[in-house]
């Protein structure tokens, strides 16, 4: 038997986000590392489920070229962080709206239906704040963009209120 | 699996790594910072400075525009006689050592060090992961059959052409003893040209998110508990006759 349900805190990724392994000097390092992104590349390319991704990532790119509400362009930070985060989503979740919020940073919102939504903000240094609300409950929290996958707190709120 | 051996005379590691992830303070790169530099400057002269570069790219049908902004991240020393990287940066610290591999004391006595004064003049907040990985090479013989050499060959179907050019494996599992994780890549490359010894990479990547305090000593602890987990791998993934080459 090969058990494959994952840990409770660990953070949750997508097929397009590779595992997280610490960059190595070697050129054996080199080869790894070329052949994972291959592989993952090729395989972008021979299926399209990643359409509503890449939806995601031309808004986003979009809405970094224009001047923020601060009169300034989003900080390349915030716009790499919030791409990993994008990249790092499951296929099977729905894609949000991207924005640019009042402090500059990439704002990610899902709309589930009346009274029921996620709202998250990434900053340059990827850190995420959030707020979702379902029905009368209301809650708020930060997080960070990990290397890894998305933050068990965000995932699990998200996955809770899509599927509620 | 191959029975566990306290030690190998010519293990095939070709790279160690031993990484913290931090939450970086802020400020950026500063004077402080660079300290850290010319501590550790005598024993690894070769100075590289690293940059974060972000670029945009976005095409229209009237035009195509880029964007792109240079972040400075850290410092990446070397030692090549020694075969020593160490990557000082906002980020994280990594230590890397080539071959060839002295051995378990010599290389965690050697992170330990250089850590010291990147903690004091990077000033993290706290340590966010730490990861071990080592790559190893086996080397194998001409006519081998991989599954004589690896536990977990790729599979192949009956009936489908034996002979393997090249494969990819990688699995991410976790350890609930020691609350970690490992990603395990096996890969074989196409034999680059008559006389080139084919072989594969096995490469074991142990990690563990968390919080510690950067002056923590359980940090210590737990890369020697990861390097048991790494081991037990090691010799889960191989076969006798693999490792009898390595003795």
């Amino acid at each position: 038997m090969i058990p494959v349900a994952p840990p409770p805190a660990s953070p949750t990724a997508g097929l397009t986000a590779p595992a997280d392994v610490v960059p190595g000097f070697s050129p054996e390092a080199h080869t790894i590392s070329g052949m994972v992104r291959a592989a993952i590349e090729r395989w972008l390319e021979s299926v399209d489920v990643r359409g509503p991704l890449l939806g995601a990532l031309g808004a986003l790119n979009d809405v970094c070229q224009e001047e923020g509400p601060l009169g300034k362009p989003v900080d390349p930070g915030s716009w790499s962080a919030a791409r990993r985060f994008l990249m790092q989503m499951p296929s099977s979740w729905p894609m949000p709206d991207v924005s640019v919020d009042a402090d500059n940073d990439i704002a990610l919102d899902w709309d589930f239906g009346w009274r029921r939504g996620m709202a998250l903000s990434i900053g340059p240094t990827g850190r995420i704040h959030y707020a979702w609300t379902s029905g009368s409950d209301e809650a708020h929290g930060a997080a960070w963009v990990e290397h890894d996958g998305i933050s068990a707190a965000v995932a699990g709120t998200l996955a809770r209120l899509s599927e509620a | 699996m191959a029975t566990p051996r306290d030690h190998l005379n010519r293990a095939p590691i070709v790279e160690a790594l031993l990484d913290l992830r931090v939450r970086p303070a802020e400020g950026g790169t500063t004077p402080r910072t660079k300290s850290a530099v010319e501590a550790l400057r005598p024993d690894y002269p070769e100075v590289q400075e690293i940059s974060k570069i972000e670029g945009q790219l976005l095409i229209d049908a009237k035009s195509v525009a880029t964007t792109h902004a240079s972040t400075p991240l850290g410092w990446q020393l070397k030692n090549a006689a020694a075969g020593r990287v160490v990557r000082l940066a906002q980020d994280g610290f990594t230590f890397s050592q080539l071959r060839p591999y002295p051995s378990w004391n010599v290389f965690l006595a050697e992170a330990r060090r250089l850590w010291n004064p990147y903690a004091s003049a990077f000033a993290p907040h706290e340590v966010s992961r730490l990861g071990l990985r080592y790559i190893n090479r086996i080397a194998l013989p001409a006519n081998a059959s991989l599954e004589d050499w690896l536990e977990a060959p790729p599979p192949i179907p009956p009936q489908v052409p034996r002979t393997v050019q090249r494969f990819l494996t990688q699995v991410v599992v976790y350890d609930e003893g020691s609350s970690a994780s490992a990603t395990i890549t096996q890969a074989m490359e196409q034999a680059q040209g008559a006389g080139v010894t084919p072989a594969v990479l096995l490469d074991i990547d142990v990690f563990r998110h968390g919080t510690w305090d950067p002056t923590d000593q359980q940090i210590w602890e737990t890369f020697g508990k990861f390097r048991g987990l790494k081991n037990r791998m090691f010799y889960a993934s191989l076969k006798e006759a693999a490792i009898k080459e390595y003795e």
